[in-house]
């Protein structure tokens, strides 16, 4: 049996695991799909939703071992006015965590996050953002090995529309044996 | 389609991904040096897909699943389904360079074959070499 994994979100001061239901932005360090806590729209500049830490989670199979994990996303146009950034340094799980506490923006404010870029840079059939495992062997080879963050943040500046927006698909490619 | 692997060493001796006990074997497990061909089939009808011939001393085997996921909830069973591309190949080493011979094997049962990784591509991008991997020194 092929090796299957959660997606994870980490929040709080310890950090607490939960399985991702959906990647909401929002102002608050929660997986919440309510529609508390909304970002606002600057009157000028830029504003930042709260970062949002995400990763994998082997959780069974039967494989020798899953290795090259790789992010893109669907290079559909934003809505206007706002970005999905996301960090492009391997920020490390769990040593590299950094609750959200504020929409403040993440290369200058998470102690893991040291370079960022739009989500969009990366898609499936350009450019990929690698981005590796928990250190030790580089590799999961048993079930509970996480991969490193992926953290998130959605930029918004003040051309931005109230409301939902349009929804986006990110997606992950690993190789396994 | 999904596939499945069956090693076929130089004496004739068989090491299937799968036993009849449905117990699994794993790729750290094939013999590299004693491969003869490297197979895969489709599973369910066991139909030969793709054969690799190890003709030459220092050809090593290169297998993976490479899968794409999307970054949401998914159950174990919807996890067994995910686009799949096999990559199935050899390599080597030609004057201290190494050099690869690759077919990606689709779901749809199509195959493409390359003598090079592609970095910016959906499918063709190098995978990470691993100790099951490496060539042992020897130089064609």
């Amino acid at each position: 049996m092929a090796a299957t994994f959660d997606v994870e979100i980490d929040t709080g001061a310890t950090p607490t695991m939960a399985s991702l239901t959906n990647l909401r932005f929002n102002e608050a360090d929660d997986n919440d799909q309510d529609t508390g806590n909304p970002c606002q729209i600057p009157g000028a500049g830029t504003d930042y939703s709260y970062w949002k830490h995400i990763y994998l989670r082997c959780t069974g199979g039967t494989f020798t071992q899953c290795d090259n994990f790789q992010y893109y996303s669907d290079g559909a146009a934003m809505d206007t006015g706002t970005l999905i950034k996301v960090s492009t340094n391997e920020v490390l799980n769990d040593s590299g965590y950094d609750q959200a506490t504020g929409t403040d923006e993440m290369v200058a404010n998470h102690t893991g996050v040291t370079s960022s870029a739009d989500c969009n840079n990366y898609t499936s059939g350009g450019s990929k953002l690698a981005f590796s495992v928990v250190p030790g062997d580089d590799i999961i080879d048993t079930s509970g090995e996480e991969t490193n963050y992926l953290v998130f943040q959605l930029e918004i500046s003040s051309t931005a529309s109230p409301g939902q927006m349009t929804s986006k698909t990110h997606t992950i490619q690993y190789d396994e044996i | 389609m999904k596939f499945y692997w069956k090693a076929i060493y130089d004496d004739g001796e068989e090491f299937p991904q799968y036993n009849e006990d449905g117990s699994e074997n794993l790729y750290k497990d094939i013999k590299r040096k004693r491969l003869s061909q490297f197979v895969l089939l489709q599973v369910n009808t066991d139909v030969v897909i793709y054969v690799l011939h190890f003709t030459k001393p220092w050809q090593r085997l290169i297998c993976r699943r490479r899968i794409v996921r999307p970054l949401i909830p998914m159950t174990a069973k919807e996890q067994e389904n995910l686009e799949t591309v096999w990559l199935v190949g050899q390599h080597w080493k030609h004057k201290g360079q190494r050099q690869q011979k690759l077919a990606f094997i689709f779901q749809d049962g199509h195959i493409e074959e390359r003598d090079c990784f592609e970095e910016e591509s959906k499918f063709y991008y190098p995978c990470t070499f691993v100790l099951e991997d490496e060539l042992d020194g020897v130089d064609s």
